[in-house]
């Protein structure tokens, strides 16, 4: 061979060998997807955080052999509809892990097997670390898939009790489960029919009003998480228990003002969405009241998102309070106020619950909130009172005559009938009490009717003493009279009747009760301009002091002495 | 006929051919990296300056970073500002260790700088607050893929964040210390707040042409910001400074290589000169006309040169690379400078053929026989080393008897003591083995009588010249290495809390960090940069801000005692400079300097003069009370003192943990300023090696090259009866002869050298105190000289002893 031949017979090696190791290097592992696989895990131990027998994967036979095979169908359909919901969705995989390991834990089995509230709820979020954006993307993916492939859920669950209920050599216990979930089960398709044609709109309500209630959504749990429920660690827990003890002032101003952002941010997102925001929360409503959902879990999202409708009342008012809170809180570079609130919750200061250093302090915020800065000279705090004045007129004006419709002008006649409820034959502007107590037990009832009217035709109660005794109470109120017993028929078209007629009624009661109502709010106003402000100001003025001294004691006889006098002031 | 001739001369020497493209190559390819490295830091330093600001041009910033605003109304208002970008950044703890967390708002995550993926999808930041993009090198270290949780607190908070993409190191992840974590600023606020959107630091990008001094008045003036530091987000001044400090050793030994490597071009070239003149006579003595001989020695060196320029030229990228990745960052994006890698292959290329064709364009003026026995020297061509000796000898006197005569002269004379000696050591050896030729060992007379019979000592003055300039090269990297290892140990028992309120010096325990058990000493104080005026034409210097600090570092007092200079420094206004300072700027006691921190002047005073190796000398010292009267600054660090660093940053962490403070012990603190600084020292050291190879490489081409010249000598020698291994040794003694007198003189020399490159380092704004190592010095020149005198050994000389060519 020459040499030359020799050389290029090398070279090729070398450049095919260089070559081999770049397309090695280069090669791309294409990641592997294991989302199913971690979604999969988690509807196994969702379903043994259930009952410890059950999985995912049960053969016919093994599902027939169980005491309550139906249920186990009905909870498969229902975890498997989640599980949907979630893999379709944003939520990363490490979350989804965590809700596992979750509902691994005690505490996660203890949930799922005890009834789920929304304090409950937040406790789980919490634990799992979910943020704003994922309730947020969780309680719309759930509504709206609910809705538009709910009936899917039913039908599937339908169908293999059927199928148990065939085997002739099913136990009697087994056979009566698989009986009642099957009515729970056909009862709520039928419900799903009948709501069907309400489903396609209340769909595209719901899609136009996405973000905006996404936002609700969010800014409800993000400040739920900020604020506290009394269950968790929120501010108000922080500030009492000493938490936020090294913050410095520029860090608390810090706080509160991004508090205030985010009401004022969140303030102007509803008042461009509030008109669908509103359609949507009603359309849902309206489908709520139509359905069986029959599940608990989607039962208190749509009790949550049901409570968003007086947001958009209540956030522009908020929003004043915040503002008024913030400018005063701010005030010169020392932040004085910052300082003096603070000084309520220094250690030693907190020890007891409803400890006089508290009561001090909240009056320094509500007074704030009002835009009264306590430590201000006489005059100033005159000035400032005068504008107070007008911001309670203001805030009593939109509770009482403002806005069309809503919780606001229900949250005044509650407010109203609760500050003359001593005796039902006293007066409010010539409206005995008595009216205003149906008034608002009526819209009460209501609620509690739609909620029994559910239970009974969902098989979640068996007996219909519940529905019997709302019915009763609402045909009294807006008939005088009532009929209902054991042996009524209760169809739809009985439902109806009832719910209709007391709306009606209510309806034709509302205009003359919130025309008292105004006039008794004038008077509160009045007395709270007066007594309760004046009651504030003297509380805010004491200094806080150290719990277990002398100076403690006389404090909180002083405090105790000042609540007296604006609760005898105000309550008469 | 002519370039047949040409390419028969390469080709019947195949080896002189190989070694001459080789140096060549290898003197463009150091020649460029020479010339780009200065660049390619100061890139570098840019780029880690800018890592977090990236193209904005003015950064606002809270006092400290546990002051946040919530908002940036108005600022996108300002004429000229393109975009606004606020950020939340903090550091937090993951796994016992620091994180950086920079918070962006929604979109605005590649606002500053590009995000360079290398896995996983970074719009997924966008979908929610805790999805984070980790860097390469933190991926590795904490073991993280796309998709991983991880586990951030702070305080008494503790999130879980997912990793949505994996970015490589370079932009915000550039310096990566501590490891960098980007995310939304909600996410980071939940770690204060809850998921609000609060902010440290904002970024402006101005539009083209716009003022960045009036958008930073304008800012200054708004009420919203006035709280706030308003600056540059370039500090092109301390990137120039910065990476002067960092590059002026290697700049300086580099100048060293690249002078060595083209002078070795330039004596591979004149190895075979005899050869060449024989071959000239002979091609005379057969009828060839001047131009012809002229343009055979040009096409052969064309295409040598021409060779060497083009593999030097390919090779320079990658020795570059090599050099940078080695020193600084694997992940610096650099670019080849077509016009500076043009500018070192025409350098090697030029050198090259000059080096063969001005000898030969000389011999062709010569008569034939002239060129057959080489003329006598010409009287100037004689006085010329005795000259530069005196030249040299003069300029050093200079240098350190008359004031202010260092700094370029120093360089000079770098250069010029060098080549002094290169050209009078064959003098030395002359009379040296002069001396020895009068011993009767054979070997000895022999090897010294051969010395003698030289006309041309090239391999020696290779050997000096490559022995010297290593010598110096593993003396800077002793010196800086030494120097900043000092440096280092100084803070090996120290931790640095930051993040504290500006007020922690009122409180007599510090907020109880002094109560901490096993804190030998702390203290408040200001540790940050600002500029001098007058050093430097606006010098960065570090700010130690309190005369407490006199106690807790071993300074050497210079103008005073140490009692005496603490009670200078609590009269206001007064500082106390290192004798750096002095030395380079000419600043003495009682001086007035201006001092700019944050935007802010004042003419401070200076009342005392320090001597430290600390931040080699750039440092000022004031009283905190100094810093509050003239700039309204708090303290912004405690500065404490224990005997476990390590342990002591990780006990004020978990004590202090609602308080957030940023506790690391100092030597984690400037971990990566020290890898940086001490890879460019290292760069040194490798030069140094490179060279080492470089020389003994070319020693062996041109002992092989050369070993004809001899040849008739050993063949007369063998057949008169001397027996292989006398001639052996001889040959032994004689390279034995060259090691030691080059040893002797790099040995005497390298000491001046020394002297003059330390002063050549203040051209670079570098203060160093002279420091000698003699045993580095001596290993150096013993394993040189070793290495040269077993080449006859080492390369098979006795094997090629033989008769056969005596005709």
């Amino acid at each position: 061979m020459k040499k030359s031949s020799k050389i290029l017979i090398i070279l090729l090696v070398i450049v095919t060998s260089v070559a081999m190791i770049f397309t090695a290097c280069d090669k791309d592992e294409q990641p592997v997807d294991t989302r199913p696989q971690t979604v999969d895990r988690l509807v196994s131990v969702a379903l043994k955080a259930q009952n410890n027998s059950w999985k995912v994967d049960m053969t016919e036979a093994e599902i027939k052999a169980l005491s309550a095979p139906a249920t186990y169908v009905v909870a498969r359909e229902w975890t498997l509809f989640f599980a949907d919901v979630i893999e379709s969705g944003s939520l990363q995989e490490g979350k989804i892990s965590r809700i596992a390991d979750y509902l691994e834990s005690a505490e996660g089995k203890a949930l799922v097997g005890g009834e789920v509230d929304v304090n409950n709820f937040f406790d789980v979020v919490r634990s799992i670390g979910f943020t704003g954006a994922d309730v947020e993307t969780l309680v719309y993916d759930v509504l709206h898939t609910f809705i538009s492939e709910g009936e899917g859920i039913y039908n599937r669950a339908i169908a293999d009790i059927e199928k148990i209920m065939g085997d002739a050599t099913l136990t009697t216990e087994a056979r009566e489960n698989a009986h009642n979930q099957l009515v729970k089960m056909q009862t709520g398709r039928d419900s799903f029919k009948h709501a069907s044609l309400g489903a396609e709109e209340t769909i595209k309500a719901l899609e136009d009003a996405e973000s905006g209630v996404k936002n609700l959504v969010s800014f409800t749990y993000n400040t739920a998480m900020l604020f506290g429920d009394g269950s968790n660690s929120g501010l108000f827990e922080a500030l009492q228990d000493g938490s936020l003890e090294g913050a410095s002032t520029s860090e608390v101003a810090t706080y509160l003002s991004s508090v205030v952002s985010s009401v004022k941010d969140m303030s102007a997102t509803i008042e461009s969405d509030a008109v669908s925001i509103r359609s949507a929360i009603n359309s849902l409503m309206g489908f709520y009241d139509l359905v069986v959902v029959a599940d608990p879990t989607i039962e208190t999202i749509f009790t949550v998102v049901s409570n968003y409708k007086t947001l958009p009342t209540v956030l522009p008012l908020a929003c004043d309070f915040v503002e008024n809170l913030e400018t005063i809180a701010l005030k010169g570079d020392d932040y004085s106020f910052i300082e003096g609130v603070m000084g309520c919750f220094k250690e030693g200061y907190t020890e007891e619950y409803d400890g006089a250093n508290l009561y001090i302090a909240w009056s320094r915020l509500i007074l704030a909130m009002l835009g009264i800065d306590y430590s201000e000279s006489l005059d100033t705090i005159t000035t400032q009172w005068g504008s107070a004045k007008e911001v309670i007129n203001d805030l009593m004006n939109e509770l009482v005559v403002g806005g069309n419709e809503g919780a606001g002008k229900d949250l005044s006649i509650y407010l109203a009938f609760m500050l003359n409820s001593e005796s039902e034959e006293d007066n409010i502007n010539g409206v005995k009490t008595e009216r205003f107590a149906s008034f608002v037990l009526a819209d009460i009832y209501l609620k509690q009717f739609k909620k029994h009217y559910r239970e009974y035709k969902s098989g979640v109660v068996t007996t219909p003493d519940s529905l019997i005794g709302s019915a009763n109470f609402l045909m009294k109120y807006y008939s005088g009279e009532s009929n209902v017993s054991i042996n009524t028929n209760f169809t739809t078209t009985w439902y109806e009747g009832i719910v209709n007629g007391t709306l009606s009624k209510m309806e034709s009661e509302r205009t003359p009760l919130y025309e008292a109502a105004h006039y008794e709010m004038d008077n509160l106003t009045k007395t709270l301009t007066t007594t309760f402000i004046t009651g504030l100001l003297d509380m805010a003025s004491l200094t806080p002091q150290k719990v277990g001294t002398d100076g403690y004691t006389a404090l909180k006889a002083e405090v105790e002495n000042i609540y007296t006098q604006i609760a005898e002031a105000i309550l008469g | 006929m002519i370039f047949k001739l040409a390419l028969k001369n390469i080709s019947s020497k195949p080896l002189r051919a190989v070694a001459t493209v080789l140096v060549i190559a290898i003197a463009v390819a150091l020649v460029f990296s020479m010339l780009s490295f200065s660049d390619a830091v100061y890139d570098y330093l840019f780029q880690v300056e800018t890592a977090g600001a990236g193209i904005s041009d003015v950064t606002l910033k809270t006092n400290s970073t546990s002051d946040r605003i919530t908002g940036v109304s108005g600022l996108d208002g300002i004429e000229g500002v393109d975009k606004v970008v606020p950020t939340l950044n903090m550091y937090a703890l993951s796994n016992g260790q620091y994180l950086s967390l920079r918070g962006f708002d929604k979109g605005d995550y590649e606002t500053l700088a590009d995000i360079d993926v290398v896995e996983g999808d970074i719009s997924l930041l966008d979908q929610n607050i805790d999805n984070v993009v980790v860097s390469e090198s933190m991926a590795e270290e904490f073991d993280l893929k796309v998709g991983s949780s991880l586990q951030i607190e702070s305080g008494e908070k503790k999130l879980t964040f997912y990793v949505v993409a994996i970015a490589k190191n370079n932009g915000y992840f550039l310096t990566d210390s501590p490891h960098v974590v980007v995310c939304n600023v909600k996410g980071v606020s939940r770690l204060i707040y809850g998921e609000f959107a609060v902010y440290n630091e904002i970024y402006l990008v101005l539009e083209e042409g716009a003022s960045t001094s009036s958008v930073i008045t304008e800012v200054k003036s708004m009420s919203d910001y006035k709280d706030m530091t308003v600056s540059e987000s370039k500090d092109v001044k301390y990137v120039e400074n910065q990476s002067t400090s960092m590059s002026a050793p290697v700049v300086i030994a580099g100048l060293g290589v690249a002078v060595i490597a083209i002078a070795f071009v330039v004596l591979i070239s004149l190895t075979s000169l005899s050869e060449r003149r024989k071959y000239v006579a002979k091609l005379m003595g057969v009828g060839g006309t001047k131009s012809q001989i002229l343009f055979i020695f040009l096409a052969e060196v064309l295409i040598l040169a021409f060779a060497g320029a083009v593999i030097g030229s390919v090779l320079a990228s990658g020795v570059f690379a090599a050099l940078l990745a080695a020193t600084l960052s694997s992940m610096i994006a650099f670019s080849i400078s077509a016009l500076k890698l043009f500018g070192a292959a025409v350098i090697g290329f030029v050198t090259a053929v000059v080096a063969v064709l001005v000898p030969i364009a000389t011999t062709l003026n010569r008569t034939v026989r002239a060129n057959e026995n080489e003329k006598k020297k010409s009287v100037l061509w004689t006085a010329l080393p005795i000259a530069l000796l005196l030249v040299a000898v003069v300029s050093v006197i200079i240098e350190f008897t008359a004031k202010g005569g260092k700094g370029s002269l120093s360089l000079v004379n770098v250069v010029l003591v060098l080549v002094a000696l290169v050209v009078n050591v064959p003098f030395v050896l002359r009379g040296v083995a002069k001396l020895l030729s009068k011993f009767r060992n054979p070997a000895v007379q022999l090897g010294s009588k051969t010395t003698l019979r030289e006309r041309r000592h090239t391999r020696l003055q290779i050997l000096t010249a490559g022995m010297t300039v290593t010598m110096l090269l593993f003396m800077a990297w002793s010196v800086t290495t030494d120097i900043f290892t000092g440096y280092l140990t100084e803070f090996e028992d120290k931790v640095l809390v930051t993040n504290v309120h500006s007020t922690i010096a009122d409180s007599p325990t510090l907020e109880g960090i002094a109560d901490v058990d096993g804190v030998k000493s702390a203290v408040p104080l200001i540790w940050r940069q600002g500029k001098m005026v007058e050093a430097g034409k606006g010098k960065t210097v570090n700010i130690i801000g309190s005369e407490k600090a006199l106690d807790l570092i071993d300074f050497a007092f210079v103008s005073d005692d140490k009692e005496t200079m603490k009670q200078i420094l609590l009269t206001p206004g007064n500082i106390v400079i290192d004798k750096a300072y002095q030395e380079l700027y000419g600043i003495n006691v009682g001086d007035k300097v201006t001092v700019e921190i944050d935007g802010k002047s004042a003419t401070l005073t200076v009342a005392g003069i320090t001597r430290h190796k600390l931040f080699n000398g750039n440092y000022i010292i004031a009283s905190l009370d100094t810093f509050e009267a003239e700039y309204g600054m708090g303290a912004d660090t405690v500065l404490v003192v224990s005997d476990d660093a390590t342990l002591m940053a990780e006990k004020i962490r978990s004590e202090f943990v609602k308080k957030n403070y940023y506790a690391v012990d100092a030597l984690t603190l400037y971990k990566w300023d020290a890898e940086s600084l001490g890879n460019v020292f290292d760069l040194v050291g490798t030069l140094a090696i490179v060279m080492v190879v470089l020389v003994y490489m070319v020693l062996i081409a041109s002992a092989v090259a050369s070993r004809p010249n001899g040849e008739k000598c050993r063949t007369a020698m063998l057949s008169a009866g001397m027996s292989r291994k006398t001639l052996l040794s001889s040959e032994c003694f004689e390279y034995a002869l060259n090691s030691l007198v080059s040893f002797v003189t790099s040995f005497a020399v390298s000491v001046l050298m020394t002297a003059s490159l330390i002063g050549a380092l203040r051209l670079f704004g570098l203060y160093f105190e002279f420091m000698y190592s003699a045993d580095v010095v001596a290993y150096v020149g013993v394993a040189l000289s070793v290495g040269y005198t077993l080449i006859p050994l080492l390369a098979g000389f006795k094997k090629k002893y033989t008769l056969k060519r005596q005709k």
